[in-house]
């Protein structure tokens, strides 16, 4: 069996649709960042897949923006997960349920 | 692109440099200064917005584009990049005496105010995804920090976290929608997708949906709204000023771009969708709110609805229609304008580490501080769209766009919000004149009453002379709809 | 050979991304988080990305992932984490895997719908490599570049502002 974009492109969507779960259950603050990551890995994977099948280079030069913006994002995270954890001695805060709405 | 071009368009983005030098200026002479006079680092962070201001008023005139067309500085950007000027402008006079009465790190907070708005002026003008996403991040990195920005106050850093993850989720989703758009056009830039735009393939559908998901996430609008008024009541109130009037616009200007210039290929598809979406936000966020007893969360509540009412104008551009498109800019105008006051009323009345949020904070404020009374008066009779001021002449438009386009029944729906949303505004005055004071006032702060001061006049003077705030704003739709040369 | 490889990466990314999710040990999921990113690394060099691939080890499975694992360790959130979500484990497990099913049929029937993919036959000589992806970056997309300088200056005040102690 011959392997060819769509498998790539499959994979990715199963590895985004597992980041975003684990986003969504998980209540322990470093796991949902390490989800958060597993969501930016994915979306890499889609680009540089269609970059092979398009040819062209953008999603690569893409994918080194995203993983800048990933370090960023994770930086200034576990900054405020080292913050939350000084004020409460705990991790465990649901993001989804704290939301009163 | 050679070297000329490159040094032609360095000269042309001299906005965004400007702020982005003064955000560095302010970064690095922090921490060579020591105790008060880092207060003086407020005059850098005002001089550095007044050149990126009068900078930007050169692109009214002669609209041209940057970096082989990543960047379209035309009008349209121009008018959102006075939108967000302005606010972080006002929002930094109004923080000076709320950073130093909370005890805040003074250098870092305006920078970032800064760094976030030189990202909402990327944003505003770009016409490629990756310089677009990017100048998303610098924005929503900047307020995810400055959320938390209040080190002794759990809330604000739980605040923080959650906006990071909520927000950093949606970057996710808006980032694969990118990764298909990608795919299914082979290009980022939003002309070439719109030229090779093909309704019958699922990934054009599939990318615009999560696109749209995104940056409705931003916007605040039904279904995903339901971070705002955690978020809204857990930051820094002179925060939540600044990112409900900065971040709402930079998302609404970027929301008309791609979707006007990348997306019209689907236009109808996208319309019903944000027609659903507008009216659900107006209402929930208009019933919610009436019943909070926290003034900061009712006015997130509010936020929401109001995002509603200017997606009711983004709806009445369908087409490309210019009245529709300066309605909602003008919207958005006109919200940062008495937005910012009623925050700036809050943070004003904040004092000594304690913030002013529930309604007894302010009761009787009209025995001690009539002048104050009087300028929570006319943002709430604003915000409610009560004539004379800019708020009624804002949601006249929006709701005038509508009848015009023809979609009468979503701007009944926005009439019969507006009636509503006045009962809550209203109860606040209520509070504010007519029952006795619960709490000891805080003493007159120079700095902000400024801020205040402009704010009011403003949102009275532009309410009764439009002046030609409006005419910009029509001016500045027609520029963006010439730039992609629609009809 | 390559569809075997493939299956072999694609299988071990799936493991380790479940394993980051469902694993009820932090240090663990950070682990299985590197073997994701690892994979897909692997992944990137048969899309024939070279540079890519590189960096993707050097600063995603190496950098990201030392901060993951330092600020685990720094914490110590090991056994508290044991205490709370980790409930019907094997319940979420289930509806995650459901929830593929459905969605991973829809997804490869859209993808094969959506174009011919595998349509550029001729790929440039450079495709990939650090000399042909520089080519891109510092031509084309200049201005992004920059942009991450500012995004990173950011970064870095913004951790400074929330992590530092002492007066103000």
């Amino acid at each position: 069996m011959i392997v060819t974009i769509e498998h790539y492109l499959v994979l990715s969507a199963i590895l985004f649709i597992i980041g975003a779960y684990g986003v969504i259950i998980r209540k322990n603050l470093v796991i949902v960042l390490m989800s958060l990551e597993l969501m930016l890995n994915s979306a890499n994977l889609a680009f540089v897949a269609f970059s092979k099948a398009l040819g062209n280079m953008t999603g690569q030069v893409f994918m080194i923006m995203t993983l800048t913006v990933a370090a960023a994002e994770v930086a200034v995270g576990l900054a405020l997960v080292v913050a939350i954890y000084t004020h409460r001695g705990t991790l465990d805060i649901d993001v989804l349920k704290m939301l009163k709405g | 692109m050679d070297l000329s071009e490159l040094f032609k368009s360095t000269l042309l983005i001299g906005p965004e440099i400007a702020l982005i030098i003064t955000g560095i200026i302010v970064m690095v002479v922090d921490p060579l200064i020591k105790g008060e006079r880092k207060r003086n680092l407020f005059w850098i962070a005002l001089v550095g917005l007044a050149v990126g201001f009068i900078l930007n008023l050169e692109r009214f005139h002669n609209g041209t584009s940057a970096f082989s067309g990543a960047l379209s500085l035309d009008g349209f950007a121009a008018y959102f990049n006075l939108i967000f000027i302005i606010g972080a402008f006002l929002a930094t006079i109004l923080s000076k005496d709320y950073i130093e009465s909370m005890n805040l790190r003074i250098g870092e907070y305006y920078a970032l105010i800064i760094f976030s708005t030189s990202g909402m002026m990327i944003l505003s003008s770009a016409r490629e995804f990756m310089s677009l996403f990017l100048g998303f991040e610098i924005m929503s990195v900047s307020v995810y920090v400055l959320s938390g920005f209040n080190r002794r106050s759990v809330r604000s850093a739980e605040a923080g976290i959650k906006y990071l993850v909520l927000g950093g989720f949606s970057s996710a989703i808006l980032l694969y929608g990118i990764a298909l758009i990608y795919g299914a056009s082979g290009t980022i830039f939003l002309d070439e997708i719109a030229a090779n735009f093909n309704a019958s393939n699922p990934l054009y559908l599939a990318g615009t949906a999560l696109i749209l998901t995104g940056f409705i996430f931003k916007i605040g609008a039904f279904p995903l709204h339901q971070w705002v008024p955690d978020i809204y009541e857990g930051a820094p109130v002179t925060v939540t000023g600044f990112m409900s009037v900065g971040v709402k616009a930079a998302a609404f200007a970027i929301l008309l771009r791609v979707l006007f210039e990348g997306f019209s290929g689907i236009e109808a598809n996208w319309m019903q969708a944000l027609w659903i979406v507008s009216a659900f936000t107006m209402t929930i966020g208009n019933l919610a709110a009436i019943v909070q007893t926290s003034i900061k969360r009712m006015l997130a509540y509010s936020s929401i609805a109001h995002a509603g009412y200017a997606l009711v104008g983004v709806v009445a551009s369908y087409g490309g229609k210019e009245l529709g498109l300066s309605s909602v800019m003008y919207y958005l105008f006109a919200y940062m304008v008495m937005n910012l006051g009623a925050f700036g009323v809050l943070a004003y009345l904040s004092k000594d580490g304690k913030e002013c949020e529930t309604f007894d904070d302010i009761s009787g404020i009209w025995r001690r501080k009539p002048l104050t009374a009087i300028a929570l008066g006319i943002f709430m009779f604003s915000l409610a769209g009560i004539p004379p001021t800019i708020g009624f002449f804002a949601k006249y438009r929006v709701f005038l766009s509508a009848v015009k386009a023809e979609f009468f029944w979503l701007a009944i729906i926005g009439i019969l919000n507006s009636v509503i949303s006045a009962y809550y505004y209203l109860r606040v005055l209520v509070y504010a004149y007519m029952r006795e004071e619960s709490v000891v006032f805080p003493r007159f702060k120079p700095t902000s009453v400024v801020a205040l001061t402009i704010l009011t006049i403003g949102t009275l003077l532009l309410g009764i002379l439009p002046l030609n705030s409006w005419d910009l704003a029509i001016k500045a739709a027609g520029s963006f709809l010439l730039t992609f040369g629609a009809k | 050979m390559e569809s075997v490889l493939f299956y072999i990466f694609a299988a071990a990314s799936v493991a380790g991304a479940l394993l980051v999710v469902f694993h009820k040990n932090p240090i663990a999921s950070a682990l299985s988080l590197v073997l994701t990113l690892f994979s897909t690394a692997v992944l990137f060099i048969f899309l024939l990305a070279h540079f890519v691939a590189a960096i993707q080890i050097l600063v995603y499975a190496g950098a990201i992932m030392v901060l993951f694992m330092f600020t685990v360790m720094f914490l110590n959130i090991r056994e508290e984490s044991l205490k709370f979500d980790a409930q019907n484990l094997p319940v979420k497990l289930g509806v995650l895997l459901l929830i593929l099913f459905i969605f991973g049929y829809f997804a490869s029937i859209g993808f094969k719908k959506s174009f011919s993919l595998n349509h550029a036959a001729s790929l440039p000589e450079s495709f990939g490599t650090v000399e042909g992806v520089g080519e891109v970056l510092f031509k084309d997309y200049l201005l992004p570049f920059e942009l991450t300088s500012v995004l990173i200056v950011v970064a870095i005040l913004g951790v400074v502002a929330i992590a530092k102690r002492g007066t103000d």
